[in-house]
């Protein structure tokens, strides 16, 4: 009987590269490679722990870089944010074809891992884009911007340096609620810590005025005879509404 | 009156300008300054008739000297009237702006007291904007026809974006329906407007820092089915504007009946499925390769409404096809219905690897449905027997008969992520 190999590792980025640079030099060829956070042991498979080393995790992100691109760099961290069960095992077999084909590789859009790592990166970045503009800050009365969110993708930390680009002279923190972590930027730096949905929160007095005119003008800019609601739910995707002031939500929720 | 009520008011005489795009500029935020504009654009949100809301569209003011038949703004209707001060726009544009509401502003006017009245008015709207609040977010200005030329140059050097709306594609549409408007006046800006582009751009060849104008360029905006002017002069003028005056996009909006002029035409619904033709046949010429003698003429002055321009002109030209999809040319590929941009560059990198089967080409993004019928892969023919038009015709409308003409669709993936009208390509 053939056994599966999964190979389990932290969670993080650094023990995602390790266990790419464990297959190589144990030369194994796993069929997942999972957080161990998620797994679910199984009498088909064998399981090895992947202890995350930073060196190793630092010379695998390096070839990435010279031998593939920079580009290659760039998709799979995506694909690691996707956050998606399969992510690991598809940036193993894409940095395999990557060694092998160099920078090319994101050209080979017929080969199957390159699209199924093509798909996943393209969701981590539309993600990303849509996000960018979905996003809604309120201001508190400590004058800091707030915005809460619940991305499909682990997104918070590709948005920070568009907004510290965009509003370098205001606090602001970027919640995402569902994975209780949140940017917060000091109007120089931005980190990335842990935040649970705060409770005791007060919003500014001018709030009121600013999210009244928002509604007001959303609901005065449709025109009537060219309603087409199918295409607006195609653009804006109902399951982000609930962060919209606009699509009606209370002042505070 | 309050700031709430003249938005109220002043968004609802803005909507019907259908460009709505924040994009083609990458001003960078300065020390100390609040915000940046994205190349690639942002849409902040989607209004119910499924358009993209990227910037504070509103009108300065809705109080008009003109009387155009077709304007919901025109001088004789009986509506209320509302001006916005220099403070009140600058103040919700910052306060949208750090919310997240919007990537900028776009700035509309009636024409108050003259044109120069009016462009100066909005002159002092953008220093306070730029000089004072240090304000880097996107700026669309509507140029005032008719307006000092110093003012316009003024105004372009503040602004990414600037537009003149033709509005009606010909002089008789003009001279019926909008008399106090001349097309030199309309020309004449979008022209000064082109000039001072080019003059910034050689400056700027010389002196770095020299500033910028207008640089994300010009749009305007046509009113389709308010008058009796072909598709095929609209797409002529189209090309004309693209060409000679190097618009960037021209918009094109069907006529919705907000009067009971004499003079309009009575329809119950805005001619969508024509606008939507219109945005079709623009992208081929832009993207395509098209010149628009291919798609229309003298003869056949207007799109077929259940068929895109592209499979229309593909069955007109019958005999340059299949094409094997292994050794066509790129700008051949282009020409295949249901091939766009992005899967005909993804044919030409793909196929360097390996042949391509019609299993692949579904994997790069070809409709098949409607590629099948002009295209080979390895040699071989997965179409329908009889390469004559009316039959693949049939075919075609008999695959796409479901669904409704109506529903435009499509990610604008072509000209950056989602940034402007949402438009059915012509793949």
């Amino acid at each position: 009987m053939i056994s599966k190999l999964s190979y389990l590792y932290d969670g993080s980025f650094e023990g995602l590269l390790t266990a790419v640079w464990e297959a190589y030099y144990a030369k194994e060829d796993p069929s997942e490679i999972i957080w161990e956070g998620v797994s679910h042991p199984n009498l088909l498979s064998s399981t090895k722990m992947i202890y995350t080393d930073a060196n190793k995790a630092d010379r695998v992100y390096r070839a990435v870089e010279e031998k593939i691109s920079h580009a290659a760099l760039r998709r799979i961290f995506y694909i690691y944010l996707s956050g998606e069960p399969e992510s690991g095992i598809i940036v193993l077999n894409y940095l395999r074809i990557g060694f092998r084909l160099g920078a090319a590789v994101d050209d080979y859009h017929a080969e199957p891992t390159v699209l199924k790592s093509e798909k996943l990166y393209n969701k981590v970045a539309m993600e990303k884009h849509r996000q960018a503009g979905l996003i809604r800050f309120k201001r508190l009365e400590s004058g800091v911007f707030y915005s809460k969110i619940d991305p499909d993708h682990n997104v918070i930390a590709l948005l920070a340096p568009h907004f510290a680009a965009r509003m370098p002279s205001e606090y602001w923190i970027l919640h995402d609620a569902g994975r209780g972590i949140a940017v917060f930027y000091d109007k120089n730096d931005w980190v990335v810590r842990n935040l649970e949905t705060p409770e005791d929160i007060v919003l500014k007095e001018e709030e009121e005025t600013y999210q009244e005119m928002w509604k007001a003008y959303y609901r005065h800019l449709s025109i009537e005879s060219r309603k087409n609601m199918s295409l607006k739910k195609r653009m804006m995707p109902v399951r982000y509404w609930k962060n919209l002031i606009e699509e009606g939500i209370e002042l505070w929720s | 009156m309050d700031a709430l009520r003249k938005l109220e008011i002043l968004a609802d005489a803005a909507k019907y300008d259908v460009s709505c795009s924040s994009s083609g500029s990458n001003r960078q935020n300065k020390k100390g300054g609040l915000g940046n504009a994205s190349a690639a654009g942002i849409c902040h949100s989607w209004t119910d008739d499924g358009r993209c809301i990227s910037l504070l569209k509103i009108l300065m003011s809705n109080s008009c000297i003109y009387d155009c038949a077709y304007c919901v703004n025109r001088s004789s209707n009986d509506l209320p009237r509302a001006t916005f001060t220099p403070e009140e726009v600058a103040d919700i544009t910052i306060n949208f702006y750090k919310r997240n509401y919007i990537e900028g502003l776009f700035l509309s006017s009636a024409v108050v007291k003259s044109p120069d009245h009016t462009m100066e008015q909005f002159i002092e709207i953008l220093k306070k904007l730029r000089d004072v609040e240090n304000f880097n977010g996107y700026i669309h200005l509507k140029a005032i026809p008719g307006a000092d030329k110093k003012l316009l140059d003024k105004a372009g050097s503040y602004a990414d974006r600037m537009s003149v709306n033709i509005e009606l594609p010909t002089e008789d549409g003009l001279r019926m329906l909008a008399p106090q408007k001349k097309q030199n006046e309309i020309l004449g800006p979008m022209n000064d407007i082109k000039q001072g582009m080019l003059q910034s751009i050689e400056e700027r060849k010389i002196f770095r820092n020299s500033p910028k104008f207008v640089p994300a360029g010009q749009t305007t905006q046509l009113i389709v089915g308010a008058t009796k002017d072909s598709d095929y002069r609209i797409l002529k003028l189209s090309e004309g504007l693209y060409n000679d005056f190097q618009l960037k996009r021209v918009y094109y909006s069907a006529f919705v009946p907000v009067s009971t002029n004499p003079l309009l035409p009575r329809i119950s619904s805005p001619p969508l499925v024509r606008e939507n033709r219109l945005y079709q046949a623009d992208w081929l010429l832009r993207f395509y390769g098209f010149n628009s003698d291919e798609l229309l003429s003298e003869d056949k002055p207007d799109f077929d409404l259940l068929l895109d321009p592209k499979c229309d002109w593909a069955l007109r030209n019958i005999d340059k096809f299949p094409i094997e999809i292994n050794r066509a040319e790129y700008h051949m590929l282009l020409r295949v219905p249901g091939i766009g941009v992005k899967s005909a560059q993804r044919i030409v990198s793909s196929r360097r690897f390996c042949q391509l089967d019609f299993d692949d080409l579904k994997k790069l993004g070809v409709v098949l449905k409607r590629a099948k019928y002009f295209i080979t892969c390895k040699g071989i023919h997965s179409g329908i027997k009889s390469m004559e038009p009316v039959n693949i015709r049939a075919n075609i409308l008999g695959d796409s008969s479901k669904k409704d003409p109506r529903q435009l669709s499509l990610f604008d993936l072509e000209g950056g992520m989602g940034n402007d009208l949402k438009i059915e390509l012509p793949v």
